[in-house]
């Protein structure tokens, strides 16, 4: 199709606007957004599609706002063979023009004109590859669906010498194909629910056969268990006779050994009443023998008996003389213990008499010493209670002695000094003390106040002190005086003062040592007693030795010594426990000969009642004998005995010859026989009542069964499973048809996709190589067509990942290739589809746009290309185009 | 004087063939009734004084009921006397209806079971009748040659018949089967008198057995089956002095044709088509029919419509299961006519190569051809 002009009225904003399009080659219909230029490609569109009523939104969408005007759109165009000028006007007095002028000249008008546009389009123009031809502005960078352009295909087929003359037949075909296995398959490839509802038919169909046909096989194999079960019959019913005959012969048999068995009882009986006369006979005989040797026992008895009283009597006298021996000892040997056991109570009183005077001595000496501690206690508590005087008070002294020395130095050494000096010998007197010097003794005084000296009274000297002598003579005298008021106060000595303290507090430190020394002499006497217990021991000890009865002097009563005295307890001892023994062996000895004592009386005493018993018994049993002897002698239960025995052995005989009789017979092989054949009968009467059972429900149940009309079911399962059979394989085979044939042709198919992909890659290739360089190469999706991947210089790019540029260029110049393969001749009367590009290449810079004019210069030489654009540059290196350029509004 | 009696066996009565659409079937049983009607008609036309069946009178140990009433009703239609014998279809085991339905009471009052092997003396005719009946479906022994040991001969001046079934030794092909008929025994029977007639049943078809004469299958009355020599026939016997004669009279009618054709184009079809046109008693004849050949679409097509046309007018139209020996391919005017281009037209060519391949795929590529055949011409 070749659009050669386009003209649109009150269509959206454009009043008005008319376009002639070069129809061979690019149109470049230039011009400021919204001038009409889209509207163009979509009057196009509208004009084909919607008939002049239509009241479809598309149309509506055209509709001028502005204005009470129908849109209305002309295009002249050459399809196929027809040039023809079409029209059509919507809403204000719509109507459709249409106007052929070639091949031949027709007008027509209304929806005749419309009908007749459809068919000439439908007849020359591929819709599908000349909607995806076009590239619309803001359209997301597609594509095209090229893969369902039955011209392009065509167009491909015959560039890859495929020779296909008719697409769209194919397309067609391929449909009817898919929608007759879409008959027999699911989408997804599983069989149809049809085709599986039939097999389970037939399946249930051949399983109710084999039913049936089981059913009768039952029915025979019954009717054979039938026929068995009457041949069993038989079989028990000939057994049963045969039994009944064994059983007559055996119960005959059975009563003559009844016979033999009444008769070996009658004589069991008789050989029972001989046995019962023998034994009586016997047992006379033996009761006499048994008197007889009862008298002889008896007589045996008596005698033993008067020999044991005989013999016991000596033996019982002797046992008691030696008991009257024993006894004697046994009194011995008590006084023997009894001057022992006091012997021993003496040495126990002396050994006590000895401890207690020891102790007594001890005790009394004990209690001396706490007696001394007590009084040397008190002597020195009484002095220290006396004695006031201290170690203070020694200081206190010292103190007022030093005060005193020191004021008589001081006196002294003021006072004047005199030295006598004995020329001869001399007596003298010093104040009034006399003296008696020695000749050249030397003598010192000092003068105290004044000092009186006579010379052997011859002369008085006077010395006196000056006035300074006086004070200090009353500082001695202070001193003095306080040191006597001290010492008067102790009532220590006067003229040694301190040697009257020390020796006091001497005596003081005796008197604590003292009490001291009285305290350990206590404890010591004490030691861990009271006193009071010590005393109450002391006078028990002291009893002890009053109590004891003085000894007699010549007894060499000299107090024994303890140990002395536990040694003679000791022996005391040993003698006592030598006299036990003593008694102990008599008192046994007199035990064991009152045992033997008794023992004998006893015995003798016995022997005498058994003695005396014997004689009596023998006279009842000689008493008996007698009795009986005259009742019936000896001989005569002899004689009755033998005659019992001999009858006796008659009738056993006669027993013992009816039992091997008895024996003969076999009598438990008959009772044996007979019991078996008995139960055999039994067991066949119920085993024939168990199979008459059995054959009457067999009969029962073949009846029943044999009114079931089992071969009519048999018969109509056949005939269905035949029938469903027949239909299965039908369908089956129909759908074996229907999915080889798809399988066929769909392998087929794709492999003539693949095919066409060659040359329309090529194609795009071609125009690539002129945008991108030499080493370019596309791939193509053989499904549809859809370019996957640019390569260049050996780097391969999924199309997604391209740039929107490249994206874009490679969708212009993949619809360019498509334009160019379905006219490969450029024919003007051909088939051909015009590109339209509706503000295409916005992402392409200025040098990629330079380098794609040469592809639209190809395109247009085999066909028509329009592009619509509001920046001509991008189209300005594109030679042979016809610009027309829309005016603003 | 010589006897004159109807022999017949193998009525099968109460047969399905499920290869038959039902109304057929109901019209093959219908006839099947109606033969036995016709016997009787026979047996007074034809003079007989009695008749035997010799096994197989019904197809089934239980026959569908509504078939054994009118069995019944239709064996009331013979005016003398009727000896049926229990054969291995119909034996009389405790399981067959003999024993499990009322039908020994409700037999008409001139038919009689041979149930045992007692001679029976025919009512009012110098004959006897002795029957070699099936006691179950598989005996494991020669039936007829256990009665003929222990017959001796028969009333002087009467004619004796012997009613057997099963296969004889001489005509199977596995001649060691325990429940053979020994053919030997039988003619050393008839020498000795001891029998003047085997009248035989299993056979479906009327055939002699042994050397004597006298000793028959009578065949089935009604076909059974294919392959079946000379069915729909039942033997009038005349014994006499100077020997057995036997006649064949037609009672039945339906057939059972086997029929192979070479396919080569058009021409074998309309010979198929004319083949099928000539034959009588369409309703009552099953064809069975294979095909040997190539063929091409448009013959085929042509074939399949003359088969479809048939199916209408016969009892049956049978197409032997395999169908490989007739190759459909699509040759030059096909595949012109399907105007086929591009890929369908490479598909197309490698379906008529797999179906004239003969490999295992021929047959479906066949198929699938037809069906683009059909789909093409439909789209067009």
């Amino acid at each position: 199709m070749r659009l050669h002009r386009i003209r649109i009225e009150n269509f959206r904003g454009v009043a008005s606007c008319e376009v002639d399009l070069s129809a061979n080659g690019v149109t470049i219909i230039e011009g400021p957004n919204e001038v009409g230029k889209s509207s163009l490609a979509e009057a196009v569109d509208l004009l084909f599609d919607y008939p002049h009523d239509s009241r479809s939104k598309s149309v509506t969408a055209v509709r001028p706002v502005d204005r009470d005007a129908g849109p209305e759109v002309e295009v002249e165009l050459t399809t196929g063979p027809y040039h023809l000028i079409y029209s059509k006007r919507w809403f204000r007095q719509p109507e459709t023009r249409l106007s052929v002028t070639a091949p031949v000249a027709q007008s027509l008008v209304g929806r005749t004109a419309h009908d007749k546009m459809e068919a000439i389009l439908d007849e020359t123009l591929d819709r599908d590859l000349y909607r995806a031809l076009r590239f619309i502005q803001g359209d997301k960078v597609g594509q095209g669906h090229v893969g369902s352009s039955t011209t392009l295909i065509g167009a491909l087929d015959r560039a890859s010498a495929g020779g296909s003359a008719d697409p769209e037949a194919e397309s067609t075909l391929w449909e009817a194909i898919q929608a007759e296995r879409s008959r027999y398959f699911t989408q997804t490839g599983k069989i149809s629910q049809e085709r599986e509802k039939l097999a389970a038919k037939l399946k249930a169909a051949e399983q109710r056969l084999g039913q049936a046909r089981q059913e009768l096989a039952n029915l025979e194999a019954m009717g054979e268990e039938y026929r068995a079960t009457l041949v069993r019959l038989e079989q028990l019913a000939d057994k049963r006779e045969r039994a009944q005959a064994e059983l007559g012969e055996l119960r005959a048999a059975s009563s003559e050994l009844e016979r033999l068995r009444n008769q070996l009882d009658t004589l069991q009986a008789r050989v029972l009443a001989a046995e019962r006369a023998e034994t009586s006979a016997r047992q006379a005989q033996e009761s006499r023998d048994a008197m007889a040797a009862e008298l002889a026992r008896r007589e045996d008895d008596l005698e033993r008996y008067r020999q044991e009283v005989e013999s016991g009597l000596p033996e019982l006298s002797r046992a008691q003389t030696a008991l009257a021996e024993a006894l004697e000892k046994e009194r011995d040997a008590e006084i023997a213990k009894q001057q022992s056991l006091e012997a021993l109570s003496q040495a126990e009183r002396d050994l006590e008499l000895s401890r207690a005077r020891v102790s007594q001595v001890l005790l009394t000496a004990r209690l001396g010493q706490l007696e001394r501690a007590r009084d040397l206690e008190a002597t020195a508590r009484k002095f220290l209670e006396s004695c006031k005087v201290t170690t203070e008070l020694r200081a206190e002294l010292t103190d007022a002695m030093s005060r005193v020395s020191q004021a008589r130095i001081a006196h002294d050494t003021a006072s004047p000094s005199v030295v006598i000096e004995a020329l001869a010998d001399v007596g003298l007197s010093v104040d009034s003390s006399p003296i008696r010097l020695a000749k050249g003794a030397i003598r010192h005084y000092t003068v105290a106040g004044s000092m009186a000296l006579i010379v052997e009274d011859k002369a008085i000297v006077q010395i006196k002190g000056g006035a300074p002598i006086q004070e200090l003579r009353s500082e001695l005298k202070d001193a003095q005086e306080a040191l006597e008021l001290l010492v008067d106060r102790y009532g220590l000595n006067r003229v040694d003062p301190l040697s009257d303290l020390n020796g006091l507090l001497d005596r003081r430190r005796d008197a604590d040592r003292q009490i001291e020394e009285a305290i350990y002499l206590r404890s010591t006497a004490l030691q861990d007693l009271t006193e009071e217990e010590l005393r109450a021991k002391h006078a028990n000890a002291e009893r002890i030795v009053n109590e004891h009865p003085t000894e007699v002097a010549d007894d060499s009563s000299a107090p024994i010594s303890s140990d002395e005295a536990e040694r003679c307890l000791q022996d005391a001892k040993d003698v006592l426990v030598a006299a036990q023994g003593v008694l102990d062996h008599a008192r046994l000895a007199v035990r064991v000969a009152e045992a033997a004592e008794g023992d004998l009386k006893a015995k003798v005493s016995q022997a005498q009642v058994l003695q005396q018993q014997a004689g009596r018994e023998l006279e009842n049993v000689s008493a008996a004998l007698a009795k009986a002897r005259e009742l019936k002698p000896d001989s005569e239960l002899e004689e009755e005995l033998s005659v019992a025995r001999s009858a006796l052995d008659v009738e056993r005989r006669a027993q013992d010859l009816a039992g091997r009789e008895l024996e003969a017979s076999n009598p438990e092989g008959v009772a044996l026989r007979l019991g078996n054949v008995e139960s055999l009968i039994e067991r066949l009467d119920s085993q024939a009542r168990d199979l008459g059972q059995h054959r009457i429900e067999l009969e029962t149940a073949l009846r029943i069964k044999g009114q079931a009309d089992l071969q009519a079911s048999i018969s109509d399962a056949e005939t269905e499973v035949e029938n469903l059979a027949r239909e299965h394989l039908e369908l089956e085979r129909r759908a074996d048809a229907a999915s080889y044939l798809f399988e066929t042709f769909a392998n087929h198919r794709d492999a003539a996709r693949l095919a066409y992909v060659a040359p329309y890659r090529l194609e795009v290739e071609k125009l690539a190589k002129l945008v991108f360089g030499p080493n370019t190469s596309i791939e193509v999706d053989p499904t549809d067509f859809k370019l996957t991947a640019r390569s260049l210089d050996g780097v391969v790019v999924p199309f997604e990942s391209l740039s929107t540029g490249t994206r874009e260029q490679l969708a212009v110049l993949a619809r360019l290739a498509c334009a160019i393969l379905v006219n490969p001749d450029g024919d003007a009367e051909d088939c051909g589809v015009p590109v339209i590009l509706d503000d295409a290449l916005g992402y392409s810079d200025p040098d990629r746009l330079r380098l794609l004019a040469p592809a639209f210069s190809a395109a247009a030489k085999r066909a028509q290309v329009l592009v619509m654009t509001s920046t001509p540059e991008r189209y300005s290196h594109v030679g042979n185009a016809k610009v027309v350029r829309l005016p603003d509004r | 004087m010589g006897v004159r009696f109807l022999h017949t066996s193998d009525w099968q009565l109460g047969m399905t063939r499920a290869f038959l659409p039902s109304g057929s079937q109901a019209r093959y049983t219908d006839d099947q009734i109606e033969a036995v009607r016709r016997m009787a008609h026979l047996a007074q036309e034809a003079g007989c004084t009695f008749a035997v069946v010799a096994g197989d009178v019904f197809d089934s140990i239980q026959p569908d009921r509504q078939v054994l009433s009118r069995a019944l009703d239709a064996l009331g239609s013979f005016t003398v006397p009727v000896f049926v014998l229990p054969g291995n279809h119909d034996a009389d085991t405790p399981a067959a209806f003999w024993s499990t339905s009322d039908v020994i009471s409700r037999l008409p009052g001139k038919v009689f079971v041979l149930r045992d092997s007692v001679p029976a003396k025919v009512p009012g005719v110098n004959a006897e009748v002795v029957g070699a009946p099936w006691p179950s479906r598989r005996p494991g022994m020669d039936l007829v040659s256990a009665v003929i040991a222990k017959l001796g001969p028969p009333t002087p001046g009467s004619y004796r018949v012997l009613v057997g079934h099963g296969e004889v030794d001489t005509l199977s092909p596995d001649p060691f089967g325990p429940e053979l008929i020994s053919v030997s025994n039988l003619e050393r029977a008839v020498a000795e008198h001891r029998i003047s007639y085997g009248a035989l049943g299993d056979r479906h078809s009327v055939t002699e057995v042994g050397a004597t004469g006298a000793v028959w299958y009578s065949g089935a009355p009604v076909a059974t089956d294919y392959g079946e020599v000379a069915p729909n026939q039942v033997l009038v016997v005349e014994i006499g002095q100077g020997g057995v004669s036997v006649e064949p009279v037609e009672v039945g009618s339906w057939h059972f044709i086997e029929r192979s054709f070479d396919i080569t184009g058009p021409q074998s079809v309309s010979f198929v088509e004319k083949f099928l046109d000539q034959l009588p008693a369409k309703e009552r004849t099953v064809v069975k029919l294979s095909f040997v050949g190539t063929v091409n679409l448009a013959a085929w097509t042509m074939l399949e419509g003359v088969l479809e046309h048939a199916s209408d007018l016969f009892a049956a139209i049978q197409r032997s299961a395999t169908r490989s020996d007739l190759v459909v391919v699509a040759d030059g005017s096909d595949l012109a006519e399907l105007e086929l281009s591009g890929f369908a037209s490479q598909a197309l060519a490698d379906l008529v190569a797999t179906a004239a391949g003969g490999g295992p795929r021929s047959e479906v590529a066949a198929d699938a051809l037809m069906l683009l055949y059909r789909l093409a011409g439909r789209s067009r």
